[in-house]
């Protein structure tokens, strides 16, 4: 006779035997005297140790931890909610600094920075593309104007010298 | 299979945790009140007999307090407060330097066996109480052995429970329950013959 395996006689003790194994381990069980020993060796112990309260927390756990969970509220707000209370001078300070720097680079003369993108090759009715450029003989041809717009040569056109 | 008195519990656990997240601060001392020993009992499962044992229960019960609005009830709260509590606990463990593969799976033992620290045989001439008698064969198992006894037999949480608790396999859960069980029927042996003679 196959006895139950190791963790059939927990799945058993526990009620977490397949169902589709519950009335094989039964029979198992009710026919097989080594088996059913095992078993209630298993169930013994484990009652034993259930009947055990568990080891309990001082009297006054609750009220300290209520306390202490009261503190942290407190202390909470003025540290991490308060998005309208004035910040740490240091920070004032920063942002100035940050803020004027950003005013000088803005407000110089001759305007604003020229993002990279605005330096492509660029015509005075759209962009350039290669049949385009292919027409142009030089700036100088009519009906090309150099608008401050007009033509604006990349860098890359510099480098090669493509003659524009 | 849910135990009669788990799902009273947890019903009392749900109404609690609405009425927490409704605004009710009362509702967690509540929930605390329930669980503080438990937890308390669990942490010492997982760490031995600590002095610091009731002051980590605290921190764990602030951890509570602070993720309980984003508890999504995925699981029973049961088993999400001990998930919770064995990550504080890896974390003190950690700052202690004792960074330990506690749930890892092997935790220690190369055979998975539990260790047999527990006095077997004085069980017998000692004449202490029972009570103290079990938890000292308890105290004997290793931390796995004893979160995997604890969690089954104190806290009746299923096979998946304890897995998701424990963050182990649910085969490690089975084999583990097993073999702490098989040691402390081996241990209690003397006390249960007792127990049982008029």
């Amino acid at each position: 006779m196959k006895h139950l395996a190791d963790e059939e006689f927990t799945d058993h003790l526990l009620g977490e035997t397949a169902p589709g194994r519950r009335k094989e381990t039964a029979a198992h069980l009710h026919a097989c005297p080594a088996c059913r020993s095992r078993l209630a060796a298993l169930r013994a112990a484990a009652s034993a140790v259930a009947a055990v309260p568990p080891a309990p927390v001082s009297a006054d756990f609750t009220a300290k931890l209520m306390a202490r969970i009261g503190e942290g509220e407190k202390a909470a707000p003025a540290e991490h909610i308060g998005i309208f209370s004035w910040p740490a001078p240091w920070k004032l300070v920063f942002a100035a600094c940050a803020l004027m720097l950003f005013a000088a680079a803005f407000f110089r003369p001759g305007g604003a920075p020229v993002p990279a993108t605005s330096r492509i090759l660029y015509l005075a009715d759209g962009p350039a593309t290669p049949v385009r450029l292919a027409g142009l003989v030089s700036p100088a041809q009519p009906g090309v104007e150099a608008k401050s717009g007009g033509i604006y040569f990349s860098d890359s056109c510099r480098t090669a010298g493509c003659g524009l | 299979m849910e135990h009669p008195d788990r799902k009273e519990l947890i019903e009392l656990e749900n109404s609690l945790i609405s009425r927490f997240i409704g605004g009710d601060a009362e509702a967690f001392a509540g929930l605390v009140d329930i669980y503080k020993d438990r937890v308390h009992q669990f942490i010492l499962c997982i760490l031995g007999p600590d002095r610091e044992a009731e002051d980590i229960a605290q921190e764990v019960f602030i951890q509570i307090y602070k993720s309980l609005g984003a508890f999504r009830r995925e699981s029973s709260f049961g088993t999400w407060a001990y998930s919770l509590t064995r990550n504080v606990c890896r974390r003190r463990l950690r700052d202690r330097g004792r960074e330990a593969g506690l749930f890892s799976g092997d935790d220690g033992e190369s055979g998975g066996e539990p260790r047999d620290a527990a006095p077997s045989v004085e069980i017998k001439f000692e004449n202490e109480e029972t009570g103290k008698i079990i938890r000292a064969a308890v105290d004997g198992l290793s931390p796995l052995h004893r979160s995997v006894i604890f969690l089954s037999c104190w806290e009746h949480l299923s096979y998946k429970e304890i897995a998701a608790a424990l963050d182990i396999p649910i085969g490690t859960v089975r084999s583990r329950i097993h073999n702490a069980l098989a040691a402390l029927s081996t241990r209690l042996k003397p006390v249960l013959a007792e127990e049982k003679q008029p």
